[in-house]
Protein backbone atom coordinates (compact mmCIF):
# COMPACT_ATOMS: atom_id res chain seq x y z
CA UNK A 1 0.00 0.00 0.00
CA UNK A 2 2.86 2.39 0.82
CA UNK A 3 4.29 1.84 -2.65
CA UNK A 4 0.97 2.71 -4.21
CA UNK A 5 0.66 5.81 -2.04
CA UNK A 6 4.18 6.92 -2.96
CA UNK A 7 3.48 6.49 -6.65
CA UNK A 8 0.18 8.32 -6.29
CA UNK A 9 1.63 11.34 -4.48
CA UNK A 10 4.52 11.47 -6.92
CA UNK A 11 2.20 11.40 -9.91
CA UNK A 12 -0.20 13.96 -8.44
CA UNK A 13 2.66 16.31 -7.55
CA UNK A 14 4.11 16.03 -11.05
CA UNK A 15 0.71 16.64 -12.65
CA UNK A 16 0.07 19.59 -10.34
CA UNK A 17 3.46 21.09 -11.16
CA UNK A 18 2.42 21.44 -14.80
CA UNK A 19 0.09 24.22 -13.65
CA UNK A 20 2.00 27.44 -13.02
CA UNK A 21 0.59 30.84 -12.18
CA UNK A 22 2.10 32.52 -15.19
CA UNK A 23 0.38 30.18 -17.63
CA UNK A 24 -3.14 30.49 -16.21
CA UNK A 25 -5.88 32.45 -17.89
CA UNK A 26 -6.88 35.59 -16.03
CA UNK A 27 -10.27 35.64 -14.35
CA UNK A 28 -12.86 36.91 -16.80
CA UNK A 29 -15.79 38.53 -15.11
CA UNK A 30 -19.01 37.93 -16.96
CA UNK A 31 -20.61 40.84 -18.66
CA UNK A 32 -23.83 41.84 -17.01
CA UNK A 33 -26.64 43.71 -18.65
CA UNK A 34 -27.60 47.15 -17.45
CA UNK A 35 -29.38 46.88 -14.14
CA UNK A 36 -33.01 47.82 -14.05
CA UNK A 37 -34.56 49.53 -11.04
CA UNK A 38 -35.55 47.14 -8.25
CA UNK A 39 -39.25 47.69 -8.67
CA UNK A 40 -39.24 46.49 -12.28
CA UNK A 41 -38.90 42.76 -11.55
CA UNK A 42 -41.86 42.37 -9.13
CA UNK A 43 -44.07 44.62 -11.23
CA UNK A 44 -43.21 42.70 -14.40
CA UNK A 45 -43.80 39.36 -12.63
CA UNK A 46 -47.17 40.51 -11.31
CA UNK A 47 -48.17 41.76 -14.75
CA UNK A 48 -47.16 38.46 -16.34
CA UNK A 49 -49.14 36.44 -13.78
CA UNK A 50 -52.19 38.67 -14.27
CA UNK A 51 -51.90 38.28 -18.04
CA UNK A 52 -51.64 34.48 -17.83
CA UNK A 53 -54.56 34.15 -15.43
CA UNK A 54 -56.64 36.60 -17.46
CA UNK A 55 -55.96 34.78 -20.70
CA UNK A 56 -56.72 31.36 -19.17
CA UNK A 57 -59.94 32.69 -17.67
CA UNK A 58 -60.97 34.30 -20.95
CA UNK A 59 -60.32 31.06 -22.83
CA UNK A 60 -62.14 28.85 -20.33
CA UNK A 61 -64.97 31.33 -19.82
CA UNK A 62 -64.74 31.30 -16.04
CA UNK A 63 -62.66 32.75 -13.30
CA UNK A 64 -60.24 30.44 -11.47
CA UNK A 65 -61.57 29.69 -8.03
CA UNK A 66 -59.61 30.38 -4.91
CA UNK A 67 -56.80 27.90 -4.38
CA UNK A 68 -57.25 26.31 -7.77
CA UNK A 69 -53.83 25.63 -9.30
CA UNK A 70 -53.05 27.06 -12.71
CA UNK A 71 -51.86 24.19 -14.87
CA UNK A 72 -51.18 23.61 -18.53
CA UNK A 73 -54.29 23.94 -20.71
CA UNK A 74 -53.15 20.94 -22.82
CA UNK A 75 -54.09 17.56 -21.41
CA UNK A 76 -51.05 15.34 -21.08
CA UNK A 77 -51.34 11.77 -22.37
CA UNK A 78 -49.98 10.37 -19.11
CA UNK A 79 -50.54 11.60 -15.59
CA UNK A 80 -47.05 10.76 -14.41
CA UNK A 81 -43.55 10.48 -15.76
CA UNK A 82 -40.33 9.07 -14.34
CA UNK A 83 -37.30 11.32 -14.22
CA UNK A 84 -33.70 10.48 -13.50
CA UNK A 85 -32.31 13.90 -12.76
CA UNK A 86 -28.74 15.06 -12.67
CA UNK A 87 -27.39 14.86 -9.14
CA UNK A 88 -30.69 13.84 -7.63
CA UNK A 89 -32.87 10.83 -6.86
CA UNK A 90 -34.83 9.11 -9.61
CA UNK A 91 -38.39 10.28 -9.03
CA UNK A 92 -41.96 10.01 -10.30
CA UNK A 93 -43.55 13.37 -11.12
CA UNK A 94 -47.00 14.60 -11.96
CA UNK A 95 -46.97 15.64 -15.63
CA UNK A 96 -49.34 18.53 -14.96
CA UNK A 97 -47.65 20.10 -11.97
CA UNK A 98 -44.19 18.53 -11.73
CA UNK A 99 -44.85 17.56 -8.12
CA UNK A 100 -42.88 14.51 -6.93
CA UNK A 101 -45.21 11.63 -6.07
CA UNK A 102 -42.59 8.95 -5.36
CA UNK A 103 -38.86 8.37 -5.14
CA UNK A 104 -37.33 5.15 -6.41
CA UNK A 105 -35.54 3.04 -3.81
CA UNK A 106 -32.32 2.98 -5.79
CA UNK A 107 -29.17 3.12 -3.70
CA UNK A 108 -28.00 6.02 -5.78
CA UNK A 109 -24.36 6.54 -6.74
CA UNK A 110 -24.63 10.14 -7.67
CA UNK A 111 -22.03 10.38 -10.43
CA UNK A 112 -23.96 8.02 -12.65
CA UNK A 113 -27.59 8.98 -13.21
CA UNK A 114 -29.81 6.02 -14.11
CA UNK A 115 -31.44 5.50 -17.52
CA UNK A 116 -35.19 4.86 -17.54
CA UNK A 117 -37.55 3.51 -20.18
CA UNK A 118 -41.26 2.67 -20.29
CA UNK A 119 -42.71 -0.72 -21.14
CA UNK A 120 -46.23 -1.98 -21.79
CA UNK A 121 -48.94 -2.08 -19.13
CA UNK A 122 -47.45 0.70 -17.04
CA UNK A 123 -44.11 -1.08 -16.55
CA UNK A 124 -40.84 0.82 -16.30
CA UNK A 125 -37.22 -0.27 -16.41
CA UNK A 126 -34.31 1.58 -14.89
CA UNK A 127 -30.57 0.84 -15.20
CA UNK A 128 -28.50 2.21 -12.35
CA UNK A 129 -25.17 1.81 -10.66
CA UNK A 130 -25.66 0.50 -7.15
CA UNK A 131 -23.34 0.15 -4.23
CA UNK A 132 -21.35 -3.06 -4.11
CA UNK A 133 -21.55 -3.69 -7.86
CA UNK A 134 -19.02 -2.41 -10.38
CA UNK A 135 -21.51 -2.57 -13.26
CA UNK A 136 -25.05 -1.33 -13.58
CA UNK A 137 -28.08 -3.30 -12.45
CA UNK A 138 -31.43 -3.16 -14.25
CA UNK A 139 -34.63 -2.96 -12.18
CA UNK A 140 -38.30 -2.99 -13.13
CA UNK A 141 -41.34 -1.48 -11.45
CA UNK A 142 -44.86 -0.20 -12.04
CA UNK A 143 -46.75 2.91 -11.10
CA UNK A 144 -50.07 3.00 -9.28
CA UNK A 145 -52.89 5.29 -10.37
CA UNK A 146 -51.69 7.78 -7.77
CA UNK A 147 -48.11 7.82 -9.02
CA UNK A 148 -46.55 5.54 -6.44
CA UNK A 149 -44.02 2.79 -7.13
CA UNK A 150 -44.93 -0.89 -6.74
CA UNK A 151 -43.18 -4.14 -7.63
CA UNK A 152 -39.70 -2.64 -7.63
CA UNK A 153 -37.33 -5.59 -8.17
CA UNK A 154 -34.10 -6.53 -9.98
CA UNK A 155 -34.54 -7.86 -13.49
CA UNK A 156 -33.35 -11.47 -13.87
CA UNK A 157 -29.95 -11.38 -15.56
CA UNK A 158 -29.93 -7.60 -15.25
CA UNK A 159 -26.62 -7.25 -13.41
CA UNK A 160 -24.08 -6.04 -15.96
CA UNK A 161 -20.39 -6.88 -15.91
CA UNK A 162 -17.68 -4.77 -14.25
CA UNK A 163 -17.50 -1.28 -15.72
CA UNK A 164 -20.51 -1.87 -17.96
CA UNK A 165 -23.54 0.37 -18.35
CA UNK A 166 -26.48 0.76 -20.68
CA UNK A 167 -26.43 3.51 -23.30
CA UNK A 168 -30.09 3.26 -24.27
CA UNK A 169 -32.98 0.90 -23.53
CA UNK A 170 -36.31 -0.17 -25.07
CA UNK A 171 -38.85 -2.72 -23.89
CA UNK A 172 -40.66 -4.93 -26.42
CA UNK A 173 -44.44 -4.42 -26.87
CA UNK A 174 -45.22 -7.57 -24.90
CA UNK A 175 -42.73 -6.74 -22.17
CA UNK A 176 -41.05 -10.12 -22.50
CA UNK A 177 -37.81 -8.65 -23.91
CA UNK A 178 -35.70 -5.65 -23.03
CA UNK A 179 -33.08 -4.34 -25.47
CA UNK A 180 -30.18 -2.14 -24.45
CA UNK A 181 -26.88 -0.84 -25.77
CA UNK A 182 -24.08 -2.24 -23.64
CA UNK A 183 -21.22 0.23 -23.15
CA UNK A 184 -18.09 0.50 -21.05
CA UNK A 185 -17.76 3.34 -18.56
CA UNK A 186 -15.44 6.25 -19.13
CA UNK A 187 -11.95 6.03 -17.66
CA UNK A 188 -11.27 2.70 -19.32
CA UNK A 189 -10.70 2.04 -22.98
CA UNK A 190 -14.26 1.13 -23.85
CA UNK A 191 -14.95 -1.41 -26.56
CA UNK A 192 -17.54 -0.59 -29.23
CA UNK A 193 -21.11 -0.86 -27.98
CA UNK A 194 -22.92 -4.16 -28.23
CA UNK A 195 -26.64 -4.69 -28.65
CA UNK A 196 -28.09 -6.96 -25.96
CA UNK A 197 -31.64 -8.34 -25.75
CA UNK A 198 -32.55 -9.85 -22.42
CA UNK A 199 -35.51 -12.12 -21.66
CA UNK A 200 -37.29 -10.40 -18.77
CA UNK A 201 -38.51 -13.72 -17.36
CA UNK A 202 -35.51 -16.02 -17.65
CA UNK A 203 -32.68 -13.47 -17.90
CA UNK A 204 -31.30 -15.18 -21.04
CA UNK A 205 -29.34 -12.80 -23.26
CA UNK A 206 -28.73 -12.53 -26.99
CA UNK A 207 -25.93 -10.30 -28.25
CA UNK A 208 -25.21 -8.50 -31.50
CA UNK A 209 -21.75 -6.99 -31.88
CA UNK A 210 -21.30 -3.77 -33.83
CA UNK A 211 -19.49 -4.75 -36.97
CA UNK A 212 -17.78 -2.34 -39.38
CA UNK A 213 -20.12 0.09 -41.15
CA UNK A 214 -17.50 1.04 -43.75
CA UNK A 215 -13.79 0.27 -43.91
CA UNK A 216 -12.21 1.96 -40.91
CA UNK A 217 -15.49 2.78 -39.16
CA UNK A 218 -15.46 0.21 -36.38
CA UNK A 219 -16.47 2.15 -33.24
CA UNK A 220 -20.17 1.91 -32.54
CA UNK A 221 -22.38 3.96 -30.29
CA UNK A 222 -25.97 2.71 -29.98
CA UNK A 223 -27.86 5.99 -29.88
CA UNK A 224 -31.44 4.75 -29.76
CA UNK A 225 -33.56 1.60 -29.86
CA UNK A 226 -37.20 0.88 -30.67
CA UNK A 227 -39.43 -2.11 -31.51
CA UNK A 228 -41.99 -2.83 -34.17
CA UNK A 229 -45.48 -3.58 -32.87
CA UNK A 230 -45.20 -7.35 -33.38
CA UNK A 231 -42.06 -7.49 -31.24
CA UNK A 232 -40.15 -9.35 -33.94
CA UNK A 233 -37.98 -6.52 -35.21
CA UNK A 234 -35.71 -4.21 -33.29
CA UNK A 235 -34.63 -0.93 -34.89
CA UNK A 236 -31.21 0.42 -33.95
CA UNK A 237 -29.68 3.81 -34.59
CA UNK A 238 -25.94 3.17 -34.67
CA UNK A 239 -23.30 5.88 -34.93
CA UNK A 240 -19.97 4.56 -36.19
CA UNK A 241 -16.70 6.47 -36.05
CA UNK A 242 -13.17 5.64 -37.18
CA UNK A 243 -11.71 5.86 -33.70
CA UNK A 244 -13.08 6.18 -30.23
CA UNK A 245 -13.22 9.93 -30.73
CA UNK A 246 -14.14 12.53 -33.30
CA UNK A 247 -16.24 15.64 -32.75
CA UNK A 248 -18.85 16.19 -35.36
CA UNK A 249 -18.04 19.89 -35.36
CA UNK A 250 -14.43 19.04 -36.18
CA UNK A 251 -14.85 16.15 -38.55
CA UNK A 252 -18.18 16.99 -40.20
CA UNK A 253 -20.36 14.26 -41.69
CA UNK A 254 -17.29 12.43 -43.03
CA UNK A 255 -16.09 11.57 -39.54
CA UNK A 256 -19.22 9.75 -38.48
CA UNK A 257 -21.68 7.36 -40.07
CA UNK A 258 -25.18 7.07 -38.70
CA UNK A 259 -27.32 4.17 -39.85
CA UNK A 260 -30.76 2.99 -38.87
CA UNK A 261 -30.89 -0.78 -39.13
CA UNK A 262 -33.62 -3.30 -38.49
CA UNK A 263 -32.57 -6.38 -36.56
CA UNK A 264 -34.61 -9.54 -36.95
CA UNK A 265 -34.87 -11.22 -33.54
CA UNK A 266 -35.03 -14.58 -35.28
CA UNK A 267 -31.39 -14.15 -36.30
CA UNK A 268 -30.46 -15.01 -32.71
CA UNK A 269 -27.38 -12.76 -32.57
CA UNK A 270 -24.62 -11.66 -34.91
CA UNK A 271 -23.67 -8.15 -35.96
CA UNK A 272 -25.65 -4.93 -36.02
CA UNK A 273 -24.31 -4.25 -39.51
CA UNK A 274 -26.03 -7.48 -40.55
CA UNK A 275 -29.45 -5.91 -39.99
CA UNK A 276 -31.52 -4.48 -42.85
CA UNK A 277 -30.56 -0.88 -43.63
CA UNK A 278 -33.53 1.49 -43.33
CA UNK A 279 -31.88 4.90 -43.34
CA UNK A 280 -28.39 6.27 -43.65
CA UNK A 281 -26.91 9.66 -42.94
CA UNK A 282 -27.07 11.76 -46.13
CA UNK A 283 -27.05 15.32 -47.40
CA UNK A 284 -30.72 15.56 -46.42
CA UNK A 285 -30.05 14.09 -42.98
CA UNK A 286 -26.41 14.93 -42.21
CA UNK A 287 -26.73 14.26 -38.48
CA UNK A 288 -29.20 11.69 -37.18
CA UNK A 289 -29.25 11.96 -33.40
CA UNK A 290 -32.19 9.66 -32.55
CA UNK A 291 -34.49 7.40 -34.57
CA UNK A 292 -37.63 5.52 -33.51
CA UNK A 293 -39.67 3.10 -35.62
CA UNK A 294 -43.47 3.26 -35.75
CA UNK A 295 -45.37 0.17 -34.49
CA UNK A 296 -46.25 -0.84 -38.08
CA UNK A 297 -42.63 -0.48 -39.17
CA UNK A 298 -43.43 1.98 -41.96
CA UNK A 299 -42.20 5.26 -40.50
CA UNK A 300 -39.08 6.41 -38.73
CA UNK A 301 -39.43 9.37 -36.40
CA UNK A 302 -35.99 10.93 -36.20
CA UNK A 303 -34.31 13.77 -34.39
CA UNK A 304 -32.09 15.27 -37.08
CA UNK A 305 -29.71 18.23 -37.14
CA UNK A 306 -28.35 20.18 -40.06
CA UNK A 307 -26.67 23.46 -40.86
CA UNK A 308 -23.56 24.93 -39.34
CA UNK A 309 -22.30 24.34 -35.81
CA UNK A 310 -22.68 27.68 -34.07
CA UNK A 311 -20.52 28.41 -31.06
CA UNK A 312 -20.00 31.21 -28.62
CA UNK A 313 -17.15 33.70 -28.53
CA UNK A 314 -15.17 31.35 -26.34
CA UNK A 315 -15.69 27.91 -27.79
CA UNK A 316 -16.74 26.38 -31.08
CA UNK A 317 -20.16 24.84 -31.47
CA UNK A 318 -20.81 21.17 -30.91
CA UNK A 319 -23.87 20.51 -33.08
CA UNK A 320 -25.48 21.76 -36.30
CA UNK A 321 -27.90 24.49 -35.32
CA UNK A 322 -31.16 23.48 -37.05
CA UNK A 323 -32.98 20.74 -35.17
CA UNK A 324 -36.10 19.00 -36.38
CA UNK A 325 -38.17 15.97 -35.47
CA UNK A 326 -39.09 14.46 -38.81
CA UNK A 327 -41.11 11.49 -40.00
CA UNK A 328 -39.27 9.52 -42.65
CA UNK A 329 -40.45 6.64 -44.80
CA UNK A 330 -38.68 3.44 -43.79
CA UNK A 331 -39.19 2.07 -47.30
CA UNK A 332 -37.82 4.98 -49.34
CA UNK A 333 -35.88 7.15 -46.88
CA UNK A 334 -37.89 10.22 -47.95
CA UNK A 335 -39.05 12.80 -45.49
CA UNK A 336 -42.81 12.67 -45.00
CA UNK A 337 -43.42 15.48 -42.53
CA UNK A 338 -41.84 17.59 -39.81
CA UNK A 339 -43.40 17.29 -36.36
CA UNK A 340 -41.34 19.94 -34.65
CA UNK A 341 -38.56 22.29 -35.60
CA UNK A 342 -36.31 24.53 -33.57
CA UNK A 343 -33.08 26.44 -33.98
CA UNK A 344 -30.58 25.43 -31.35
CA UNK A 345 -28.24 28.36 -31.86
CA UNK A 346 -25.14 28.43 -29.72
CA UNK A 347 -24.21 24.88 -28.79
CA UNK A 348 -20.75 25.78 -27.52
CA UNK A 349 -20.10 24.27 -24.13
CA UNK A 350 -17.76 25.48 -21.45
CA UNK A 351 -17.38 22.23 -19.60
CA UNK A 352 -16.03 20.13 -22.40
CA UNK A 353 -19.00 17.89 -22.99
CA UNK A 354 -21.72 18.22 -25.60
CA UNK A 355 -25.36 18.15 -24.61
CA UNK A 356 -27.56 15.09 -24.66
CA UNK A 357 -30.12 14.79 -27.43
CA UNK A 358 -32.85 12.30 -26.58
CA UNK A 359 -36.14 11.45 -28.25
CA UNK A 360 -38.28 8.84 -26.53
CA UNK A 361 -41.72 7.38 -26.92
CA UNK A 362 -44.30 5.86 -24.66
CA UNK A 363 -45.48 2.27 -24.96
CA UNK A 364 -48.15 3.25 -27.51
CA UNK A 365 -45.55 4.79 -29.81
CA UNK A 366 -47.65 7.94 -30.20
CA UNK A 367 -46.44 10.36 -27.55
CA UNK A 368 -42.96 11.71 -28.14
CA UNK A 369 -40.83 13.21 -25.43
CA UNK A 370 -37.89 15.43 -26.33
CA UNK A 371 -34.92 16.20 -24.12
CA UNK A 372 -32.18 18.50 -25.36
CA UNK A 373 -29.43 19.81 -23.20
CA UNK A 374 -28.24 20.07 -19.64
CA UNK A 375 -27.06 23.58 -19.83
CA UNK A 376 -24.50 25.23 -17.65
CA UNK A 377 -21.85 27.77 -18.53
CA UNK A 378 -22.51 29.40 -21.88
CA UNK A 379 -25.05 26.96 -23.20
CA UNK A 380 -28.54 28.36 -23.67
CA UNK A 381 -30.20 25.60 -25.63
CA UNK A 382 -31.65 23.28 -22.99
CA UNK A 383 -35.31 22.32 -23.11
CA UNK A 384 -37.51 19.30 -22.66
CA UNK A 385 -41.13 18.44 -23.15
CA UNK A 386 -43.58 16.50 -25.28
CA UNK A 387 -44.65 17.20 -28.80
CA UNK A 388 -48.26 17.95 -29.72
CA UNK A 389 -49.50 19.68 -32.87
CA UNK A 390 -46.13 21.06 -33.86
CA UNK A 391 -45.54 22.54 -30.41
CA UNK A 392 -43.33 21.51 -27.55
CA UNK A 393 -45.30 21.36 -24.29
CA UNK A 394 -42.70 21.89 -21.55
CA UNK A 395 -42.47 19.24 -18.87
CA UNK A 396 -42.87 20.51 -15.33
CA UNK A 397 -40.77 21.69 -13.61
CA UNK A 398 -39.18 23.73 -16.38
CA UNK A 399 -35.83 24.28 -14.72
CA UNK A 400 -33.72 22.28 -17.17
CA UNK A 401 -32.84 19.74 -14.48
CA UNK A 402 -33.17 16.57 -16.49
CA UNK A 403 -31.27 13.57 -17.54
CA UNK A 404 -33.48 10.71 -18.60
CA UNK A 405 -37.26 10.53 -18.69
CA UNK A 406 -39.97 8.02 -19.55
CA UNK A 407 -43.76 7.76 -19.47
CA UNK B 1 -26.36 24.93 -11.47
CA UNK B 2 -24.87 25.92 -8.15
CA UNK B 3 -21.50 24.68 -7.01
CA UNK B 4 -22.15 25.89 -3.46
CA UNK B 5 -20.75 23.36 -1.00
CA UNK B 6 -23.00 21.88 1.61
CA UNK B 7 -20.71 20.87 4.43
CA UNK B 8 -19.38 24.26 5.42
CA UNK B 9 -22.47 26.25 6.18
CA UNK B 10 -22.55 28.77 3.40
CA UNK B 11 -19.04 29.96 4.15
CA UNK B 12 -20.25 33.47 3.46
CA UNK B 13 -20.56 36.44 5.76
CA UNK B 14 -24.17 37.27 6.50
CA UNK B 15 -23.03 40.61 7.86
CA UNK B 16 -22.17 41.73 4.38
CA UNK B 17 -25.76 42.85 3.95
CA UNK B 18 -26.55 45.05 6.98
CA UNK B 19 -30.18 45.52 7.86
CA UNK B 20 -31.65 48.95 7.32
CA UNK B 21 -31.17 51.14 10.34
CA UNK B 22 -28.33 49.09 11.81
CA UNK B 23 -24.73 50.13 11.32
CA UNK B 24 -22.65 47.65 9.32
CA UNK B 25 -20.79 45.09 11.43
CA UNK B 26 -17.02 45.10 11.57
CA UNK B 27 -15.90 43.82 8.17
CA UNK B 28 -13.74 40.96 9.36
CA UNK B 29 -13.96 39.26 6.01
CA UNK B 30 -11.64 37.75 3.47
CA UNK B 31 -11.26 39.39 0.12
CA UNK B 32 -11.96 37.04 -2.77
CA UNK B 33 -9.21 38.71 -4.75
CA UNK B 34 -6.69 37.59 -2.15
CA UNK B 35 -7.82 33.99 -2.43
CA UNK B 36 -7.62 34.25 -6.18
CA UNK B 37 -4.13 35.72 -6.09
CA UNK B 38 -2.75 33.26 -3.56
CA UNK B 39 -4.59 30.05 -4.42
CA UNK B 40 -5.70 30.21 -8.05
CA UNK B 41 -3.00 27.84 -9.29
CA UNK B 42 -3.53 25.41 -6.45
CA UNK B 43 -7.29 25.30 -7.11
CA UNK B 44 -6.66 24.60 -10.79
CA UNK B 45 -4.27 21.80 -9.78
CA UNK B 46 -6.97 20.21 -7.62
CA UNK B 47 -9.47 20.51 -10.46
CA UNK B 48 -6.94 19.11 -12.93
CA UNK B 49 -6.47 15.99 -10.79
CA UNK B 50 -10.23 15.56 -10.49
CA UNK B 51 -11.35 16.19 -14.08
CA UNK B 52 -8.21 15.12 -15.94
CA UNK B 53 -7.73 17.99 -18.37
CA UNK B 54 -6.52 21.50 -17.86
CA UNK B 55 -8.94 23.59 -19.95
CA UNK B 56 -11.88 22.10 -18.07
CA UNK B 57 -10.06 22.52 -14.75
CA UNK B 58 -9.54 26.22 -15.47
CA UNK B 59 -13.17 26.57 -16.55
CA UNK B 60 -14.40 25.07 -13.29
CA UNK B 61 -12.28 27.41 -11.17
CA UNK B 62 -13.30 30.39 -13.30
CA UNK B 63 -16.95 29.49 -12.85
CA UNK B 64 -16.57 29.29 -9.08
CA UNK B 65 -14.90 32.68 -8.82
CA UNK B 66 -17.37 34.23 -11.24
CA UNK B 67 -20.24 33.08 -9.04
CA UNK B 68 -18.57 34.28 -5.87
CA UNK B 69 -17.94 37.69 -7.43
CA UNK B 70 -21.58 38.63 -6.91
CA UNK B 71 -21.93 41.99 -5.17
CA UNK B 72 -22.11 41.87 -1.38
CA UNK B 73 -20.52 38.46 -1.04
CA UNK B 74 -17.65 38.20 1.38
CA UNK B 75 -15.91 35.09 2.62
CA UNK B 76 -15.26 34.44 6.28
CA UNK B 77 -11.55 34.18 7.08
CA UNK B 78 -11.99 30.94 9.02
CA UNK B 79 -13.71 28.96 6.30
CA UNK B 80 -13.38 31.03 3.14
CA UNK B 81 -10.63 29.04 1.45
CA UNK B 82 -12.24 25.74 2.42
CA UNK B 83 -15.50 27.02 0.96
CA UNK B 84 -13.87 27.86 -2.36
CA UNK B 85 -12.07 24.51 -2.44
CA UNK B 86 -15.30 22.67 -1.78
CA UNK B 87 -17.03 24.67 -4.51
CA UNK B 88 -14.28 23.64 -6.93
CA UNK B 89 -14.66 19.98 -5.92
CA UNK B 90 -18.42 20.27 -6.48
CA UNK B 91 -17.83 21.90 -9.85
CA UNK B 92 -15.56 19.03 -10.87
CA UNK B 93 -18.21 16.55 -9.79
CA UNK B 94 -20.74 18.28 -12.02
CA UNK B 95 -18.35 17.99 -14.94
CA UNK B 96 -17.95 14.25 -14.32
CA UNK B 97 -21.71 13.81 -14.15
CA UNK B 98 -22.12 15.62 -17.42
CA UNK B 99 -19.55 13.35 -19.01
CA UNK B 100 -21.42 10.26 -17.89
CA UNK B 101 -24.67 11.71 -19.21
CA UNK B 102 -23.02 12.57 -22.46
CA UNK B 103 -21.89 8.97 -22.80
CA UNK B 104 -25.42 7.81 -22.29
CA UNK B 105 -27.07 10.04 -24.81
CA UNK B 106 -24.67 11.32 -27.36
CA UNK B 107 -21.08 11.62 -28.41
CA UNK B 108 -19.72 8.95 -26.10
CA UNK B 109 -16.40 8.78 -27.83
CA UNK B 110 -16.33 12.55 -28.16
CA UNK B 111 -16.50 13.01 -24.43
CA UNK B 112 -13.85 10.39 -23.89
CA UNK B 113 -11.61 12.18 -26.31
CA UNK B 114 -12.00 15.46 -24.51
CA UNK B 115 -11.43 13.69 -21.22
CA UNK B 116 -8.06 12.49 -22.35
CA UNK B 117 -6.88 15.55 -24.24
CA UNK B 118 -3.55 16.64 -22.81
CA UNK B 119 -1.35 19.60 -23.54
CA UNK B 120 2.07 18.97 -25.03
CA UNK B 121 3.65 20.35 -21.89
CA UNK B 122 1.62 18.04 -19.69
CA UNK B 123 2.54 15.03 -21.78
CA UNK B 124 6.20 15.91 -21.95
CA UNK B 125 6.62 16.39 -18.23
CA UNK B 126 4.78 13.33 -17.08
CA UNK B 127 6.60 10.03 -17.33
CA UNK B 128 4.78 6.95 -18.49
CA UNK B 129 4.51 5.54 -14.98
CA UNK B 130 2.93 8.72 -13.67
CA UNK B 131 0.45 8.79 -16.51
CA UNK B 132 -0.47 5.22 -15.68
CA UNK B 133 -1.11 6.18 -12.05
CA UNK B 134 -3.18 9.21 -13.07
CA UNK B 135 -5.21 7.10 -15.50
CA UNK B 136 -5.94 4.64 -12.69
CA UNK B 137 -6.90 7.56 -10.44
CA UNK B 138 -9.26 8.89 -13.13
CA UNK B 139 -10.95 5.49 -13.34
CA UNK B 140 -11.91 5.52 -9.65
CA UNK B 141 -15.42 6.55 -8.60
CA UNK B 142 -15.54 10.28 -7.98
CA UNK B 143 -15.85 10.06 -4.19
CA UNK B 144 -12.69 7.94 -3.87
CA UNK B 145 -10.83 10.20 -6.26
CA UNK B 146 -11.83 13.28 -4.29
CA UNK B 147 -10.77 11.77 -1.01
CA UNK B 148 -7.38 10.67 -2.37
CA UNK B 149 -6.68 14.07 -3.94
CA UNK B 150 -7.74 16.08 -0.89
CA UNK B 151 -6.04 13.78 1.61
CA UNK B 152 -2.78 12.99 -0.18
CA UNK B 153 -2.27 15.89 -2.59
CA UNK B 154 -3.55 18.75 -0.50
CA UNK B 155 -2.50 16.95 2.70
CA UNK B 156 -5.73 17.90 4.44
CA UNK B 157 -6.53 16.14 7.71
CA UNK B 158 -9.20 13.47 7.86
CA UNK B 159 -11.44 15.93 9.71
CA UNK B 160 -10.96 18.63 7.08
CA UNK B 161 -11.74 16.24 4.24
CA UNK B 162 -14.82 15.02 6.11
CA UNK B 163 -16.08 18.58 6.59
CA UNK B 164 -15.41 19.54 3.00
CA UNK B 165 -17.19 16.54 1.52
CA UNK B 166 -19.94 16.39 4.13
CA UNK B 167 -19.17 12.83 5.20
CA UNK B 168 -17.99 11.23 8.45
CA UNK B 169 -14.34 10.85 9.36
CA UNK B 170 -14.74 7.08 9.34
CA UNK B 171 -16.02 7.24 5.78
CA UNK B 172 -13.02 9.33 4.78
CA UNK B 173 -10.65 6.71 6.22
CA UNK B 174 -12.40 3.75 4.68
CA UNK B 175 -12.81 5.51 1.32
CA UNK B 176 -9.11 6.40 1.25
CA UNK B 177 -8.11 2.83 2.11
CA UNK B 178 -10.41 1.35 -0.51
CA UNK B 179 -9.29 3.90 -3.06
CA UNK B 180 -5.64 3.04 -2.53
CA UNK B 181 -6.43 -0.65 -2.65
CA UNK B 182 -8.33 -0.27 -5.94
CA UNK B 183 -5.55 1.88 -7.32
CA UNK B 184 -2.93 -0.72 -6.42
CA UNK B 185 -5.03 -3.47 -7.95
CA UNK B 186 -5.50 -1.50 -11.16
CA UNK B 187 -1.79 -0.71 -11.43
CA UNK B 188 -0.85 -4.35 -10.93
CA UNK B 189 -3.29 -5.34 -13.68
CA UNK B 190 -1.89 -2.74 -16.04
CA UNK B 191 1.76 -3.64 -15.47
Amino acid sequence: MTGTLDRLTDAMTAAGDTVQDATLRPLIRRERGRRLPRWVAPVAAAAAVALVIGSAAALSGRQPGPGRPVVSSVTAPHRFYVESALGDMTVVRSTATGAVTAKLPIPYRDADPPVVTAGPGGAFYVAAFVRGASGERIYRFRLTSTGHVIGFSPLPGGLLGPGQMSDSMAASPSGSLLAFGLAGTYGHNPPPDQLVVINTVTGAKTTWRGGVARPGFKWLKIASLSWTGDGKKLVVLGQWTRTDSGFYSETGPAGRIAEVREIDLASGGGRVTGGRLLLRQSALFPYIAQALISPDGSTITALVLKGGAVGSKQISGTYPEDMSVAQISAATGRRLSVLYRRRLGDTGEINGAPDPLALSNDATGRNLMLNVGLCVGHCTTGFNGWIRGGRLIPLQPTDGRLASEAW
Amino acid sequence: MSYAPTGLGDGLDARAKPRPGNPPAAPETLDLALIFRDHHAQLVRIALLLVGDRPTAEDVVQDVFARLCAPGRRLLPATGLAYVRAAVVNGCRSVQRRRVLTRRFEGARDALRRDSQESAEYTAILAEDRKQVLAALAALPHRRREVLVLRFYLNLTVAEVATMLGISQGTVKSTAARGLEALGRQLREDS
